[in-house]
């Protein structure tokens, strides 16, 4: 309930702290499971994430200025920590950019169109090129399917164009069949021997 | 026969036609589109699958602690998160290293928010100012010339440091545990010391050209440039950035009197735009003023 949300908010500006218990409670799941794969399936760190979100609602509570959804800006903050953590952890470990896939590399066919609707089989082969996505990809598909935002709220959230997402999506969505394929190219090569 | 060209734009709303985000008007010609076009329900069921499959590994994703032992992790830290005030009382050596601390890591990590444009443009204005005195006589007019140009130039370049209207991650840095007053003030200590070192340089070279004495050359500017400075930056606070530009533009161009042959600049001398201990003290309380006061700025912290 967005007006409900902001009226949290702004007790939470004011430094109470059971309205920032009721926001953590109604949104650490969801924030969860979202940090939860961009932060390499590490609970730990996700948690410490987590809770450092609702740190800087704690400090920032003021400088909400109601343009966005609540829900948005939470995600926004947490888009953010999530990118800074692993940048941080990138560069303590050795050293790498942590943005490691071009986008526009994959050049599969569009319209390679194949329905993968039905059997367990395809199910669990879509869950495995789902994980094999690059995490901005992932992460553009995770906001749309499971968190339920609109495309205009995933470009605010990600802090990037509407067209940015929408090359996301696509591209998580190409390369997604490339990676079907490859399978069903691999299966038929065991089948064949 | 379906031309799958003509496709083109539906097939980009399917996957929000599929996650139920589109509004009514646009799902509603989505559905008349799909009524008549089989190759998009084909394409429909793919996005169908991938979202089921996104839904059914998201359900599965559960924190591994217990709400009441994370909200108890998080709320001892939260006295922390609203900065040095949480230190005890009567720690007021601690709470000043823990201050200096962190303005030494907030001061780098803002060079990188700043418009670029502003780091190029003062140090391209400040290089041209030293050229153009260094091409004067020594003593005629080449501290005229430092006078006027090095504190327009800071203080032109102070008014766009802060502010919705210049800086599009606000909003974000402000969701940060930093605080608006670290950030104003990092950012304020950042170009200051950037535009004051390259003047220095350059007072370095001149005073070498033309035998001048470097610290009397120094202080013809450091004072206005220290003082417009603050004087910008308070206005850009009160008001805008382009305000405060324009404003502190103009106070100090009214302080001109006259061309002199059409090249050398005459400053009328006034006591108030020179280095002395009031001007440097009335700089340091515009500043410290402008500090405190950025957390409470309407217009800087709730926009609608």
């Amino acid at each position: 309930m967005p007006p409900d949300e902001r009226a949290l908010l702004a007790r939470i500006a004011v430094g109470d702290q059971d309205a920032l218990k009721c926001l953590y409670a109604a949104y650490r799941p969801r924030l969860w499971s979202y940090l939860w794969r961009q932060l390499d399936r590490d609970a730990g760190w996700t948690e410490e994430v987590v809770q450092d979100v609702f740190l800087a609602v704690w400090r920032s509570a003021k400088s909400y200025r109601e343009e966005a959804q609540v829900a948005t800006w939470l995600f926004r903050i947490a888009h953010n920590l999530a990118a800074n953590a692993r940048r941080a952890r990138a560069r303590r470990i050795q050293g790498q950019p942590f943005e490691e896939i071009d986008e526009g590399e994959e050049q599969s066919d569009m319209t390679a169109t194949r329905s993968h609707e039905e059997g367990v089989l395809e199910r669990l082969a879509l869950a495995q090129a789902l994980d094999r996505l690059a995490p901005r990809h992932r992460e553009a598909l995770d906001l749309a399917f499971y968190q339920g935002f609109s495309l205009n709220e995933i470009a605010a959230v990600l802090g990037v164009p509407v067209g940015t997402v929408k090359s996301r999506i696509s591209y998580a969505r190409r390369a997604l069949q490339a990676q079907l394929d490859q399978m069903d190219t691999a299966e038929e090569q065991l089948s064949d021997r | 026969v379906t031309d799958s060209s003509a496709c083109v734009q539906w097939r980009e709303a399917l996957p929000w036609y599929t996650a139920g985000t589109l509004s009514a008007e646009v799902r509603a010609a989505v559905e008349r589109h799909l009524a008549s076009c089989p190759d998009c329900v084909r394409e429909l069921a793919v996005w169908r699958a991938l979202a089921r499959s996104v839904q059914v590994e998201g359900r599965g994703v559960e924190p591994t602690l217990s709400f009441a032992a994370s909200w108890e992790g998080l709320s001892v830290r939260l006295p922390a998160s609203v900065g040095w005030s949480a230190a005890p009382r009567g720690a007021v050596w601690s709470n000043l290293a823990m201050a200096v601390g962190h303005l030494w890591q907030v001061i780098p990590a803002q060079a990188r928010l700043l418009r670029r444009s502003v780091w190029i443009a003062s140090a391209m204005a400040i290089v041209l100012a030293i050229l153009y005195a260094a091409t004067l006589p020594s003593h005629v007019g080449e501290q005229d010339v430092l006078a006027f140009a090095l504190p327009l130039i800071a203080g032109t370049g102070v008014a766009f440091l802060y502010g919705p209207e210049i800086d599009p991650s606000l909003e974000l840095a402000l969701a940060t545990p930093t605080s608006a007053r670290a950030i104003l003030f990092g950012r304020f200590a950042l170009l200051f010391m950037y535009d004051a070192l390259l003047a220095l340089a350059g007072t370095t070279l001149l005073s070498v050209l033309h035998g001048d004495e470097f610290w009397a050359l120094t202080l013809v500017w450091l004072g206005p440039t220290l003082l417009l400075s603050t004087i910008s930056l308070a206005l850009s606070l009160l008001l805008s950035p382009v305000v405060a530009s324009g404003g502190a533009a103009l106070l100090w161009l009214s302080r001109i009197a006259h061309f002199d042959n059409g090249l050398t600049l005459r400053i009328t001398p006034a006591a108030f735009w020179s280095t002395t201990p009031q001007v440097l003290v009335i700089s340091v309380v515009l500043l410290v003023l402008a500090v405190l006061y950025v957390p409470r700025q309407v217009r800087l912290v709730r926009e609608e």
